[in-house]
């Protein structure tokens, strides 16, 4: 096989883009013609002159130009540096991290652009012991306060500084499609509304991005008030967002499976095999993705691990009684399993209704408990009336109604019609999740503790939570997971509802794992649960093994009426 | 889809009626994302492929009507979008020689599928990322855009002798990287080293 032939068959099996990828830059684009009408047409020029500098024909072609310019002929080769300055129209810098290094040189910039910072690279996994500022806020160019944020994603952080005029410019033409959106910086600050003795304080850690396990970065910023403290590195806790929860590990069995050991291999696939049968000759959950008019309704009960520290002077809320994800483990942190009562109606174009309600916190110790309830059971921030939209029901428990269009349930419907696609029966099931042509000779399933076949045991068991999987479907997917040697299924496992069920089950780094509960009577999925099953992470977050860290029950799932949503 | 004008007559007439450059994105968005996910992944290449049209509807006016197909020519902005990226796709490679998995096909859409990683397709990747920029975008508008030499020539604004020993070049290092069974000896930069 010659290299050309290589290259040919690393290409093979791409995915087509998806459709809202399509539909997001046709739109776009369709904005930029719609936009273009108002304006002159570009010149046209002889193709000799193609590489030659545009002739500025007015002020709003010359911007066409520049913009372009900037699109097109930027990049080459120069080095990669940690961050770049860059100067920006109206005045400001734009400073983009590229790579998580040369924090003193950041700190400088941002000097230099006019705000003070404190800046600190954290290897993966770690954070700043907080407290180590007064937290403080200030007001942001477009309106309201910045107070702190984490955002994470590919990269580094990006952050345009400079006056809230030039702010406002930029903005206009962002929205007018002329500044293309990765010019646009993750947060704007105006150096003039600092007050003196204020600061940023800036840390981040690098997460997997894209198959690269640095090639991401999560970074946590808050405005502080007087003198900062060194950050003083101490375990994260794993997150999911950020957290090191979803890093592969180097080296080791990825996936750890977790069961019954007095169930043999051949009991565990012969369970499997059972659930296929009764998954096969059951009825649909749901018969088609929703209709003109119609709403796909879902209803899951979440719960999550908190802490709730009474003396609580960190984050960036200055109350003291705000529960925090950060400080398991740590201080007077108390954990307490936070449920709530997760309801959606999501039209086929992405609308969704959610609404959630406040379940009944349980901390972990019944003293925790006490205590919390003398201090007048004060709510998670997520449902505290000064910071959110927050009703009573009928039975006293805190209500968030909301509304959105998110891009999120638009990809959720698609996501859901595309289920229709797989193949049911097992084996081509497993291929067309790895991945691998069907034609190809026959690929024996690889064991749920290698990473390629933890990973499909997770996909498979991702297609069974689906609610708009059909009876075949998930029988296959069930005969699927019943010829992957290797999984560890636990009996007799109660979900957040209190539903009991067997769960295929496993653990991944550091004592975290997952769990999957379904029901043997009926092979539906129960439950999907993030598990502390034991140390280290039971001792780092101060947790008894077996402790849910984050979970969903499925409680119910239904096509209704747009008409009576109720 | 209209298929019966000439990509070369519909960029013209969009000089003055703009509406008809969506026709060249609905003939040529689905090739020009499949080769940028190929080489960044899906999310960058939902990201690039977007501003390839956007930026390729802003230079409209500079397009050369003595091509009739757009493609090299979108290709070729798609190119110059690329690489400013080259560093991820650098990383990309060698996280797939690393890993032994797929970073492409591996993040999409949450469905985790792999690939198998010989030791080959390993040490090709590994040479892949050791290729200077101008000769893998040669190489790879050839092996995977399928581009002749003139096209490639007009995508990347050069010469077709360049393109001939540009891609002679990339061909000659990758055998070597093949037959001596380790990639291509280079000196590791500490910016490399670190990865």
């Amino acid at each position: 096989m010659n290299e050309i032939e290589l290259l040919h068959e690393l290409r093979a099996d791409l995915p087509e883009p998806r459709a809202e990828s399509r539909a997001a830059a046709r739109s776009a684009l369709v904005a930029r013609i719609e936009h273009s009408r108002r304006r002159p047409a570009p010149a046209t020029r002889p193709p000799w002159r193609r590489r030659g500098p545009r002739l500025a024909l007015g002020a709003a072609v010359a911007t066409v130009a520049v913009v372009v310019a900037l699109i097109v002929s930027a990049g080459g080769d120069n080095p990669p540096a940690a961050f770049a300055v860059e100067p920006r129209e109206g005045g400001g810098v734009t400073i983009k991290v590229y790579s998580l290094e040369d924090a003193p040189g950041l700190e400088r910039a941002l000097e230099d652009a006019g705000i003070k910072a404190q800046v600190t690279w954290l290897p993966a996994g770690k954070v700043c012991r907080e407290p180590h500022y007064k937290p403080s806020r200030v007001h942001l160019p477009g309106g309201g306060t910045f107070a702190g944020m984490t955002m994470g994603g590919p990269g580094g952080p990006s952050f345009a500084i400079g006056s809230t005029q030039s702010w406002r410019e930029s903005f206009g033409r962002s929205r007018r499609g002329e500044i293309a959106p990765d010019e646009q910086a993750n947060l704007n600050l105006d150096p003039a509304v600092f007050r003196p003795g204020q600061s940023v304080v800036i840390s981040g850690t690098p997460t997997p991005y894209n198959g690269d396990p640095e090639g991401g970065s999560i970074a946590s910023l808050g405005v502080a008030e007087g003198p900062v403290e060194p950050c003083e590195p101490v375990p994260a806790l794993p997150s999911g967002f950020g957290g090191p929860f979803e890093l592969t590990p180097g080296g080791g069995p990825a996936y750890a499976p977790h069961g019954d050991e007095a169930l043999s291999p051949a009991d565990v696939a012969a369970e499997l095999r059972r659930a296929a049968a009764i998954a096969g000759a059951s009825d649909s959950q749901v018969e088609a993705p929703p209709g003109p008019g119609q709403l796909l309704y879902t209803k899951t009960m979440e719960v999550h691990l908190e802490a709730w520290d009474p003396n609580n002077p960190a984050g960036f809320k200055t109350k003291p009684r705000y529960f925090t994800d950060r400080q398991l483990g740590e201080g007077n942190a108390m954990p307490a399993l936070v449920p709530t009562l997760k309801q959606v109606w999501m039209a086929p174009d992405g609308k969704t209704r959610e609404r959630e309600t406040l379940g009944r916190i349980k901390f972990l110790s019944g003293g925790d408990q006490l205590r919390w309830e003398e201090a007048g059971s004060p709510p998670p921030w997520a449902f505290e009336p000064g910071e959110h939209d927050v009703d009573r029901d009928k039975s006293g428990r805190l209500v968030k109604d909301f509304a959105s269009t998110a891009f999120r349930g638009r990809r959720e419907v698609t996501h859901m019609s595309r289920l229709a696609e797989l193949p049911t029966e097992p084996e081509a099931l497993r291929l067309a999740i790895e991945n691998r042509r069907t034609s190809s000779s026959p690929v024996e399933p690889s064991p749920a503790s290698s990473p390629r076949g933890g990973a499909t045991v997770k996909g498979l068991l991702e297609i069974l939570s689906e609610p708009l999987a059909s009876p075949a479907l998930r029988a296959a997917a069930f005969g699927a997971l019943a010829e992957i040697p290797g999984i560890g299924l636990e009996r007799g496992v109660a979900d957040a509802a209190g539903r009991r069920g067997d769960a295929i089950a496993w653990v991944r780094e550091r004592g975290f794992g997952r769990r999957w509960i379904f029901d043997p009577r009926t092979s539906r999925i129960l439950a999907r649960a993030e598990v502390i099953f034991g140390p280290p992470s039971t001792t780092e977050n101060g947790v008894p093994p077996m402790t849910v860290f984050r979970e969903s029950a499925y409680l119910q799932t239904g096509i209704v009426d747009a008409a009576n949503r109720e | 889809m209209d298929h019966t004008t000439l990509d070369s007559d519909a960029i013209s007439a969009s000089n003055r009626s703009p509406d008809g450059f969506a026709a060249i994105f609905d003939r040529h968005f689905d090739a020009v994302h499949a080769y940028l996910q190929r080489r960044v992944g899906p999310d960058l290449a939902d990201e690039l492929s977007a501003q390839t049209f956007l930026a390729a509807f802003d230079a409209r006016g500079s397009y050369d009507p003595a091509q009739p197909n757009a493609r090299p020519w979108l290709f070729g902005i798609a190119t110059n979008l690329l690489r400013r990226h080259h560093r991820d796709e650098v990383r990309q490679f060698r996280a797939y020689a690393r890993s032994a998995v797929d970073p492409v096909t591996d993040a999409f859409d949450g469905i985790e599928a792999r690939l198998d990683a010989t030791q080959m397709r390993r040490q090709l990747v590994e040479a892949l990322a050791d290729l200077p920029a101008e000769e893998l975008d040669a190489l790879l508008l050839y092996a995977w855009a399928e581009f002749s030499y003139p096209e490639i020539a007009c995508a990347l604004g050069i010469p077709t002798g360049t393109v001939r020993s540009r891609l002679s070049r990339a061909r000659g290092r990758i055998r070597a990287a093949l037959e001596a069974g380790q990639p291509l000896s280079r000196p590791v930069s500490e910016e490399e080293g670190s990865l």
